[in-house]
């Protein structure tokens, strides 16, 4: 916006901690000297037909405004960024699992969801912040129904659970079956907050079947790791957890 | 002159510490050799790839995508 001649007041953020890669906070604030306040919200907007202002105000740890801390900004433009879900029209009319975590269809190990036959990859499954991630589970969902359509894609056997436990919120694929794995298993995970110098740890039967070191984890990063096939065993569902680190 | 960094290359987003000191430049808090490489080049002349338009008289339209 600053390059297409708009003087940017500023960012306002309701969480204590900015939402965005820290890399893009860098290009997109600090090289054009926007400030970005945290714990801040909008209460309030002003205008008839044509914005003219906005009031923010700080907000306290349950995210309530706290009176006597507003303050008026003039402005003609307001941009609320209120986060991404995926989109769901097509899944819920065919009545497709949903996973009230990911917001997407609970899918498996070849992005197959819980309909015979309909896969979904990208952002449909869950919001990525990389594109390459979302390249990646398009291949995999592509051939997953090209294996589907040549009948070498196995549906019979029960599906192996993939767990998230304390840290992890959440992780996709929700489920698999190991005899329709190649040679590893890819999981996508978001976590609760941030940390440095984890284990990403994964157990099967009290089993290890990943123990992946990350020196950062962060909500707005996904947390990508490898199960090798020859690590899972053929029953029993993977739980996934955060091992070790420091506060972020 | 010491310059803090955030680095860009990649989503880790280190923070880097860039200085000078008998004539060479020392990164520190980088984690790879991608970090090390982007702070020496940050601290002497730092470079953007950006998306815009830009202004253009010609016939047809009144702006022109820009890459770089």
């Amino acid at each position: 916006m600053t390059l297409e001649g708009i003087s940017v007041e500023g960012v306002y953020e309701i969480m204590k901690n900015p939402g965005g890669l820290k890399r893009n906070i860098s290009q997109c604030l600090n090289d054009y000297d926007i400030p970005m306040y945290l714990s801040t919200t909008i209460v309030r907007i002003h205008g008839y037909k044509k914005l003219e202002g906005v009031t923010v105000a700080k907000v306290d740890d349950k995210k309530r405004p706290i009176k006597g801390t507003e303050r008026y900004i003039k402005c003609d433009l307001l941009v609320l960024a209120v986060g991404l879900i995926p989109e769901n029209e097509l899944s819920s009319n065919i009545d497709i699992d949903i996973d009230p975590k990911t917001k997407g269809p609970v899918v498996d190990e070849s992005f197959m969801t819980s309909v015979e036959g309909v896969f979904a990859a990208g952002n449909v499954v869950t919001v990525f912040d990389l594109v390459d991630d979302v390249s990646i589970t398009g291949e995999i969902a592509g051939r997953g129904a090209a294996k589907y359509l040549q009948g070498q894609l196995n549906l019979d056997t029960d599906y192996q659970s993939i767990i998230p436990k304390g840290l992890v919120n959440f992780v996709v694929p929700q489920r698999y079956r190991s005899d329709n794995l190649e040679n590893q298993l890819t999981v996508y995970m978001r976590v609760k907050e941030e940390k440095k110098q984890v284990y990403i740890h994964g157990v099967m039967d009290e089993r290890v079947c990943l123990h992946k070191k990350q020196v950062v984890i962060s909500p707005p990063e996904m947390v990508v790791a490898n199960i090798k096939k020859d690590n899972l065993l053929t029953s029993g569902d993977i739980t996934i957890d955060i091992e070790g680190g420091e506060e972020g | 002159m010491k310059k803090v960094i955030t680095c860009i290359v990649c989503p880790v987003g280190c923070t880097l510490t860039v200085y000078e000191e008998n004539h060479q430049i020392i990164v520190e808090g980088n984690q790879c050799k991608r970090g090390q490489e982007f702070g020496e080049k940050e601290y002497i002349r730092p470079m953007r790839i950006l998306t815009t338009t830009v202004k253009n008289k010609g016939k047809f339209t009144q702006k022109i995508t820009c890459y770089e």
